[in-house]
């Protein structure tokens, strides 16, 4: 099997690989243009390269970048590989990091077009929900796994790491209610549940009660979504994937309670107004 | 990666050689990250970008000639280099793309 085959192979696994190419190389050095290994995150390598002071540093390199997720060109005196001091060898450093994997507890309505733009935007999805009429493959053709299955028991099966994205979007409280705890029990990277304002208020003291920090209830996104001020399942789905993705890339924006909608505005406005003429009379 | 392997799979289960593509260094502003693939298979086919669709041509021929002769190569496009003018990175960015064959 060759070393495409091999890389395939972890890419399809999930597994985080880096790979190592010489994309340039003075004339004396004992590389040459194309050589390329696989770097595991452990510093084993695979690949016929020749080990040396070259590989080493090269392996060095590549688990750092490895740890950042980061793909960097380096460029390395041609001295360490029997080359001239001074010369450079120019070695792309690729880093392939595991897909973002979204989970979305319940199956219902904005699931589908969510599981859509997900997959669209090259996430892993994942459906839970102990309802087999919401969670089948006829609603859910791109998911990659679907558990019919209660959030406790879901929790029991699904690895949950940092490049992991929870969104709840089950109005029952039945569905809702565990599939929160279990996710704050987490490392997520993102926790979004669906509900009105109120309903997020009520989460939030229901919780309080059970024993979560503040700190803890602050990490669940609700309600859930960036204020687009769409009202489709379509529109709010991407509302939800838009504010995925901003978490992604440490972007953070007001959440939608604390924005005023323009019409909002403009009502506050025209009350202020309304105030400084009866002020004015 | 991930987004062009589908299509590869699919021309080399033909039996056709593939070339591959890298953007492998990016200075200013580039429409496409390091890393970003473009694979060409000997049939003519693409799929992928390097760009936003402005070096892809002369990206191509530097594929299809990698797939003739097994060599890889590494190109240089930005707005002092004369080629990328006459193909214009609209981007104003300077790319380096790593051209070689698919026989790893």
């Amino acid at each position: 099997m060759g070393l495409f085959d091999t890389l395939k192979g972890y890419l399809a696994e999930e597994r985080l690989i880096a790979t190592a190419t010489i994309v340039a190389v003075p004339e004396a050095a004992a590389a040459a243009v194309g050589d390329k290994f696989i770097v595991h995150p452990d510093g084993r390598v695979e690949g016929a390269f020749p080990d040396g002071a070259l590989r080493a540093a090269i392996v060095r390199d590549t688990v750092r970048a490895q740890r950042r997720e980061d793909s960097v060109r380096r460029t390395y005196d041609a001295a360490l590989a029997g080359g001239e001091p001074g010369e450079l060898i120019d070695v792309f450093i690729e880093v392939y990091a595991p897909s973002p994997h979204l989970i979305l507890f319940g199956g219902d309505h904005i699931a589908i077009p969510l599981t859509h733009y997900a997959k669209e935007l090259g996430f892993r999805v994942t459906i839970v929900d102990a309802r087999s009429r919401f969670a089948n493959r006829e609603r859910f053709p791109e998911a990659d796994e679907i558990i019919v299955a209660w959030p406790d028991k879901a929790f029991s099966q699904l690895h949950v790491d940092p490049s992991t994205y929870i969104a709840i979007l089950s109005h029952d409280p039945k569905l809702d209610e565990p599939a929160t705890r279990g996710a704050l029990g987490t490392d997520a990277r993102y926790i979004g549940a669906i509900g009105a304002r109120k309903t997020h208020i009520d989460r939030r003291a229901r919780l309080g009660r059970e024993g979560f920090t503040d700190e803890q209830i602050d990490r669940i996104h609700g309600p859930i979504g960036l204020d687009l001020g769409g009202k489709t399942p379509a529109e709010i789905a991407l509302s939800i994937i838009a504010e995925i993705v901003a978490t992604r890339y440490d972007r953070h924006f007001v959440p939608a309670p604390e924005a005023a909608a323009p019409s909002e505005a403009k009502r506050t406005l025209g009350a202020l107004e309304e105030a400084v003429e009866v002020a004015g009379d | 990666m991930r987004d062009v392997l589908p299509t590869i799979e699919t021309w080399r289960e033909r039996g056709d050689d593939v070339a591959l593509a890298t953007v492998v260094k990016v200075y200013g502003s580039a429409p496409r990250p390091l890393g970003a693939k473009l694979a060409v298979s000997a049939r003519g086919e693409m799929v992928g970008s390097v760009s936003g669709g402005c070096v892809e041509g002369a990206v191509y021929d530097a594929a299809q000639e990698a797939i003739k002769t097994g060599e890889s190569k590494l190109l240089h496009f930005g707005i002092t280099d004369e080629l990328a003018f006459e193909v214009g990175l609209a981007c104003g960015g300077t790319i380096e793309v790593f051209v070689e064959p698919l026989r790893w």
